[in-house]
């Protein structure tokens, strides 16, 4: 690849490396390796969020989808998303931040645990995030290898072992703090990156009205807003990308870092706005890609999600591929760096606690599960790529099902109960599982178009809703917290103590 | 067990869902999208809490959002009965549902982002001696007192 462009890389990922070192000495305990010792700002927890939510997936896979099927995916996934960071911080923001004042609250465990008083729904919510985690972190690497392996013209297992060196540094020595600063300074990398890049895609696809022409000679639909899309398709995505949105961990935890009430304020704007920005970069390159694929100017690909890397290395100038292919190593980092510390948070916390093991010097635990799940997903997404396969099902879709009702319902709604957080959750992962992998052995009960994720994240609500209605009132069900009952109610996070305080198990 | 507004909610949440569930089976997209614009009203407010039963303003944020984005989605449905993507008048440079899509629909969710931010203030507010004024409350429940 060209010079310029694998200059561009290096130094994206030696300040990524300098901002993990920073980040290394200021970590000091489990509560700065997860939560960043609840000191964030608005702007770097906002940008953190939108950031760690636009993947790789969402980049090169949304700009494939562009280029094969028009605007479908932009209009069901990403423009549903930013409403979701709206309705995100009105659910949970000012809740998770008060049940963050009620004690030592670092992952979605410890709050489903407080929340139904617990262990095993604190189980069930680790293992859900385990699995995504491992699914989510597989197909980071092999974006990650195909990315470096690109730039550097090195084989795709060496970039992967490379890109997964570099998150590894940064993510055991930094903790979630690093993994927060890396990703502001990739958000904003993303954000310059998109607008340059749909600059230049909607010059070189002849401006936008010459786009719509060319795509309208092709296929009318190619123009729509919903694109070659089945139309259940759309709805589907916009249920499950707002409103699932809330439900990702490594959005709900960001909640638990913020510094105070009024950093909340702006969030949702902020994250909205720069996801939307992002959002230009698909469309942009997606478009272009298939005006140009139309006129015959644009190389055969083996693979569709080849166009993304393609575009910008034939029809831009190496700085601005530089610029944007850094934003993209960006978007996949970014992602990668989240999901090692909820995972390690969930091995080291959750699972263990859920059987009343507690783990003595947390944070070295720790360090070295970030170390094991990078050995695992690297080993598993290079060499046993069916398990990839398998885990790579457990994605947004699983999170929004498994852990929405539970996590994001039962923080606004105090009539659930504990059967229902673990039966949903439990719901939510198997039926998941059981759809996603049948569809790859033809095995598919759902209508042509009925998106997996929407259909198990509607199951899971009626089950959340169904089973604490007719579990609720038993024994041990109440909430025996007034301040976790006002926290609740959207009240006051300082309502008075109980006179004896209530053990989170 | 006395119901509250909270539960009623949650059951109308249920009511919703069930309903688009129905339609994802039957692949009515209408079905599923229209009550799910229902939904997002139920999760605003759901989201601002006890106060919205005394916070016309609240309240109105959770209606007035759903009405707005079923006025935007009658649009765009009717605009796409006799021309999905066909039209030769452009939008700014797309057809005209793309531009709904687009230029209404799309900033429409950030629009609700901006709602937040300025509604702040009555959002955070807790539910004591403040409600219903878009003041602060300290949490002292017995000083009335009110933060501005």
């Amino acid at each position: 690849m060209n010079t310029t462009i694998i200059i561009i890389a290096a130094a994206y990922l030696a300040v990524v490396l300098l901002i993990g070192l920073w980040a290394t000495g200021k970590t000091k305990t489990s509560g700065d390796f997860y939560i960043a010792g609840r000191s964030l700002g608005v702007f770097v927890m906002a940008i953190a969020v939108f950031s760690s939510i636009q993947s790789g997936f969402g980049v090169v896979g949304g700009t494939s989808t562009v280029t094969a099927g028009g605007y479908g995916f932009v209009s069901g996934v990403m423009i549903a998303t930013p409403l979701g960071f709206a309705i995100t911080w009105l659910l949970i923001g000012k809740r998770m931040m008060g049940v963050g004042d009620m004690g030592e609250m670092y992952t979605v465990g410890d709050v489903a645990e407080l929340r139904y008083r617990s262990p095993a729904a604190r189980g069930v919510m680790g293992v859900a995030v385990v699995l995504g985690v491992l699914g989510y972190l597989g197909t980071q690497v092999l974006a990650m290898g195909i990315v470096v392996a690109a730039i550097f013209g090195v084989s795709t297992t060496t970039g992967a072992i490379i890109g997964m060196s570099v998150l590894g540094l940064y993510v055991i020595g930094g903790g979630i703090l690093a993994g927060v600063y890396t990703d502001l300074f990739q958000g904003v990398l993303m954000l310059v990156a998109s607008l340059v890049a749909f600059y230049y895609a909607v010059d070189s696809g002849g401006g936008i009205s010459e786009i719509t022409r060319t795509l309208q000679q092709e296929n009318p639909e190619l123009a729509s807003p919903f694109g070659l899309s089945p139309l259940v398709t759309i709805p589907c995505w916009i249920f499950l990308f707002s409103l699932g949105g809330s439900a990702q961990p490594h959005g709900l935890t960001k909640f638990l870092m913020l510094r105070d009430r009024r950093s909340l304020r702006w969030g949702p704007l902020i994250s909205g706005t720069g996801y939307a920005i992002t959002t230009l970069m698909v469309i942009g390159i997606g478009s272009a890609v298939s005006v140009l694929t139309i006129r015959g100017e644009f190389p055969v690909l083996d693979s569709p999600d080849e166009s993304f890397t393609s575009y910008l290395t034939e029809f831009t100038p190496p700085i601005v591929a530089g610029l944007v292919i850094a934003g993209l190593l960006a978007a996949i980092m970014s992602t990668g760096s989240s999901f090692l510390t909820l995972g390690a948070a969930s091995v080291i916390r959750d699972i263990p606690r859920a059987f009343n093991v507690r783990i003595e010097r947390e944070l070295l635990w720790s360090r070295i599960a970030v170390f094991a799940l990078l050995v695992l997903s690297t080993a598993f997404a290079l060499y046993i790529d069916n398990v990839v396969a398998l885990l790579g099902t457990f994605g947004w879709g699983t999170f929004a099902a498994s852990l929405f009702p539970a996590l994001v319902l039962g923080m606004v709604w105090n009539g659930g109960t504990k059967q229902a957080a673990i039966s949903s959750a439990i719901v939510g992962i198997v039926l998941n599982f059981v759809l996603e992998v049948g569809a790859k052995y033809d095995f598919t009960p759902l209508p042509d178009g009925v998106v997996i994720g929407a259909f198990t994240l509607a199951v899971t609500l009626i089950v959340y809703i169904g089973v604490s209605m007719a579990t609720r009132g038993r024994s041990g069900d109440s909430l025996a917290d007034p301040r976790l009952e006002s926290v609740i109610d959207g009240g006051a996070l300082e309502a008075p103590a109980p006179a004896t305080p209530v053990r989170a198990s | 067990m006395r119901s509250t507004s909270t539960d009623r909610l949650v059951t109308l949440l249920l009511v919703l869902v069930s309903i688009m569930l129905v339609g994802m089976l039957t692949t009515s997209w209408r079905v599923v999208l229209y009550p799910y614009l229902v939904v997002i009203g139920v999760m605003i407010l759901l989201g601002v809490g006890k106060r919205r039963d005394h916070d016309k303003v609240l309240m109105g944020l959770g209606v007035g959002v759903t009405l707005v984005y079923f006025a935007l989605y009658i649009w765009l449905d009717i605009a796409m009965i006799p021309d999905l993507g066909s039209s030769t008048d452009l939008v700014a440079g797309v057809v005209p549902t793309t531009a709904i899509y687009f230029f209404a629909i799309w900033p429409f969710g950030l629009v609700v982002a901006g709602l937040y931010a300025l509604l702040h203030r009555r959002i955070m507010s807790d539910d004591g001696p403040g409600a219903g004024t878009g003041q602060q409350y300290d949490g002292t429940a017995d000083s009335g007192e009110v933060n501005a």
